[in-house]
């Protein structure tokens, strides 16, 4: 069962070669950090059981030897906290399975907060491990007027303090040569790492005083090694000033995600015409070359139009992660989460959930990856579980076709159509959908408290274009992988469903097949909602994503489907004939709550390490399909629709 | 004076945190961030409309915190003398928007 589905397999390292660590807090350029020693040598997986990602990458001394970096989870302290911290704790006491305990620690602390690193820096060289500072972001120190004599700072905490600014891959040469030093020591007292291992383990774990107690030590050393040559000039503050205004701020938050949107869907058109061709032209070469028959049925109709249907969405899903990556690389994201949480609270949930319930417009699966930095896990349950009802780009096309069929063309006033309005309100239902399940989740099956909103606000900084690039890049090996598995075999076996047992001549494939069969037999469970065989039959293909149930529809009403302009045309003109308006809105609120999109499953499983929570979501949005669709019919015909 | 309560654009002193009133995790998280008797804090920004989160300084780094946590952190201004006059002016809307 495991395994299938997941990128959670370690990847491997050398275990031959050194291993360092990068520790340090939370925005201290950590990642940029690491991708500067790194590069694209790099491998992002999950540890074991947790839903933490595992950063390692590949790093050559100046001498050519080759060390392996492992980018240990931010955290404040190495007191247990959230399972981010959990991690980096676990791995340098090496209380992680399978994972080496390091050789070497590089910490890195922020130059411009030294107070709160140090104390951090202090706590860790009681570990004992051979260690080497990054002093970071030396650059922003120096703008704040704070001149650090670093000689002085090596003397004090007794390891080298290189300073850098990550993102110029300033010190990173000096950096290298350090950590070459200390392989190089690393053969002379080998032993002694070893004795301090065995104090560690002997012990148990609480051989570390409380960070705390480390504060005044660290704030004596901040004042011994900084000097305030002038005051700070607060740029970040001003920006602040705007954009957390109590009256501007929602304004330019709200323009912002109208921008996000717009572009998510205006910029994907071009590319995502591309792969359709793309995808047409490859269909178009296979089909002669392979004979008539059930093995080009699978491969052109199964594989390629499944997996087909599914990489379009690449495009709207880079876009979305690229403004995603760039309001977080910024700095924005937490000021549009603090500016949020108060709404989010209101349900239940943090200003935490507003970022992974946004990106969920475009597609859940990101929205649902994006809770991961939700630390509560009740608030984060309840935001993956609602996640699924923001009406995604996959609805659109289903959406689009039915309402085109039955909701005239016209102008209700004020340059509004009416089709558009319509389109409008299927979102509106989606969002209060939503909003009333978390809040009826956080009563009952996610109880607790409204969760925990405190967080550090990094000042702005200009993303990196490289460290936005490799997100990028990641991301989509991530979508592709996931395409290229559980979407094949998912397309494979509809496919089969669809096109076993053979009919005979005469009679229609879709009714003859199993699917054909199931949709008879669940024809009377469906038909109280409004459903005529043909939607059901529809509904069956849309399982593994929903904007199949369109060409299901053109298969069930035998179009050709030769030409996709004419499909849609012609399939709008039979839709209108052959269903009353009632049905046609049941059709719709169904779609508005049915969890027909595996990949969205299989992401919520990943999420929850379990199949509880998967099943629980499928359930409950069935139901709710259910029930809306029935009262829709109901009350539509109830106004002679 | 609490935390929530001070004058925008203020410094302040922390003089004193109830941890009995948080649970283990957020004490841990408030010391975790720099959150200790004797830092310099001062209050930032308000959320729109309820004023719930705030936004502070704290040391050198900006915190986002709910009014609930920021309830239970005592605070006072560097230089006494100066404050009744500014607590005159500032904390009657503060308090009430700090009750509502």
């Amino acid at each position: 069962m495991n395994g299938h589905c997941e990128d959670s397999s370690p990847p491997t390292i050398n275990s031959e070669n050194p291993l360092i660590a990068m520790v340090g807090n939370p925005n201290t350029g950590k990642s940029a950090l690491f991708n500067a020693l790194t590069g694209a040598h790099q491998k992002v997986g999950n540890y074991p059981g947790v839903t933490v990602e595992r950063k390692y990458g590949h790093m050559a001394l100046p001498d050519g030897r080759p060390v392996e970096v492992v980018d240990l989870p931010g955290t404040y302290s190495l007191d247990p906290g959230s399972a981010d911290e959990r991690v980096t704790r676990d791995v340098l006491f090496g209380q992680m399975p399978n994972e080496k305990v390091p050789d070497i620690l590089l910490v890195v602390l922020d130059a411009t907060n030294l107070p709160l690193h140090l104390r951090f820096a202090l706590q860790l060289l009681s570990l004992k491990i051979p260690t080497v500072f990054a002093l970071n972001m030396v650059d922003m120190a120096q703008r704040d007027g704070l001149e650090i004599n670093i000689e002085l700072l090596s003397e004090k905490l007794g390891a080298k303090v290189i300073p850098t600014v990550a993102v110029r891959r300033r010190g990173i040469e000096e950096l290298k040569q350090e950590v070459a030093h200390l392989v190089d020591q690393m053969a002379v007292h080998a032993p002694k790492k070893a004795e301090n291992a065995a104090i560690l383990e002997a012990s148990g774990t609480p051989i570390l005083q409380d960070i705390s107690s480390y504060q005044p030590k660290a704030s004596e050393l901040t004042k011994e090694v900084t000097k305030v040559v002038h005051k700070a000039k607060g740029w970040s503050q001003k920006i602040d000033d705007i954009v957390l205004h109590p009256f501007l701020g929602p304004i330019i938050l709200a323009g912002l995600m109208f921008f996000m949107f717009q572009a998510v869907f205006a910029w994907s058109q071009t590319p995502i015409s591309w792969i359709e061709d793309g995808f047409t032209a490859l269909e178009a070469f296979i089909r002669p070359l392979l004979p008539e028959g059930l093995f080009r049925s699978l491969i052109v109709d199964g594989v390629i139009a499944g997996v087909g249907s599914v990489l379009v969405f690449l495009p709207q899903i880079l876009i979305l992660f690229l403004f995603i990556l760039l309001l977080e690389g910024s700095g924005y994201m937490v000021r549009a989460a603090f500016l949020m949480d108060r709404m989010m609270a209101r349900v239940g949930l943090t200003g935490r959930a507003f970022i992974p319930l946004l990106s969920s417009f475009a597609c859940a699966i990101p929205g649902i990856m994006a809770t991961r930095s939700i630390e509560d896990p009740k608030s984060r349950l309840t935001t993956i579980l609602i996640a699924p009802l923001m009406t995604c780009s996959a609805r659109l096309p289903l959406y689009t076709v039915i309402i085109g069929a039955f909701v005239p063309d016209k102008e209700i006033g004020l340059k509004i159509g009416l089709q558009g309005l319509v389109m409008f309100l299927l979102y509106v239902a989606g969002i209060v959908a939503a909003m009333l399940v978390a809040l009826v989740f956080r009563y009952t099956l996610a109880k607790g408290k409204s969760g925990l909103f405190l967080i550090e606000m990094p000042r702005y900084q200009t993303p990196i274009l490289r460290d936005i690039v490799l997100g990028l890049w990641q991301r989509a090996m991530i979508f592709l992988k996931r395409a290229g598995t559980i979407i094949l075999t998912v397309s494979v076996a509809l496919w089969a469903v669809l096109a076993f047992p053979r009919a005979p001549e005469g009679v229609p494939q879709s009714e003859y097949s199993i699917a054909g069969r199931v949709a008879a037999a669940l024809d009377p469970i469906m038909k109280p909602a409004g459903f005529n065989h043909a939607m059901t039959m529809a509904v069956i293909p849309a399982m593994a994503a929903r904007e199949v149930a369109v060409s299901a529809l053109a298969t069930v009403y035998s179009i050709d489907s030769s030409d996709e302009d004419k499909t849609q045309e012609s399939l709008i003109g039979t839709l209108r004939k052959a269903w009353p308006l009632s049905q046609a809105l049941a059709f719709l609120a169904w779609f508005v709550f049915a969890p027909q999109c595996l990949s969205t499953i299989a992401v919520i499983r990943r999420e929850t390490n379990g199949w509880k929570w998967p099943i629980f979501t499928l359930c409950y949005l069935f139901t709710l399909a259910y029930i809306a669709a029935t009262i829709v019919f109901h009350v539509a015909q109830m106004f002679g629709l | 004076m609490r935390l929530n309560e001070l004058p925008l654009k203020k410094a302040a002193v922390i003089t004193d945190i109830d941890w009995s009133a948080l649970t283990p995790e957020i004490g841990r998280r408030l010391r975790d961030l720099g959150f200790h008797k004797g830092a310099e804090v001062e209050l930032k920004h308000f959320a729109p409309i309820s004023h719930d989160p705030i936004a502070c300084r704290v040391d050198r780094i900006l915190i986002a915190i709910r009014q609930s946590e920021a309830s239970v952190i005592s605070v006072k201004a560097p230089d006494a003398t100066p404050e009744p006059a500014l607590s005159d002016k500032a904390s009657p809307s503060l308090s009430t928007v700090g009750q509502a």
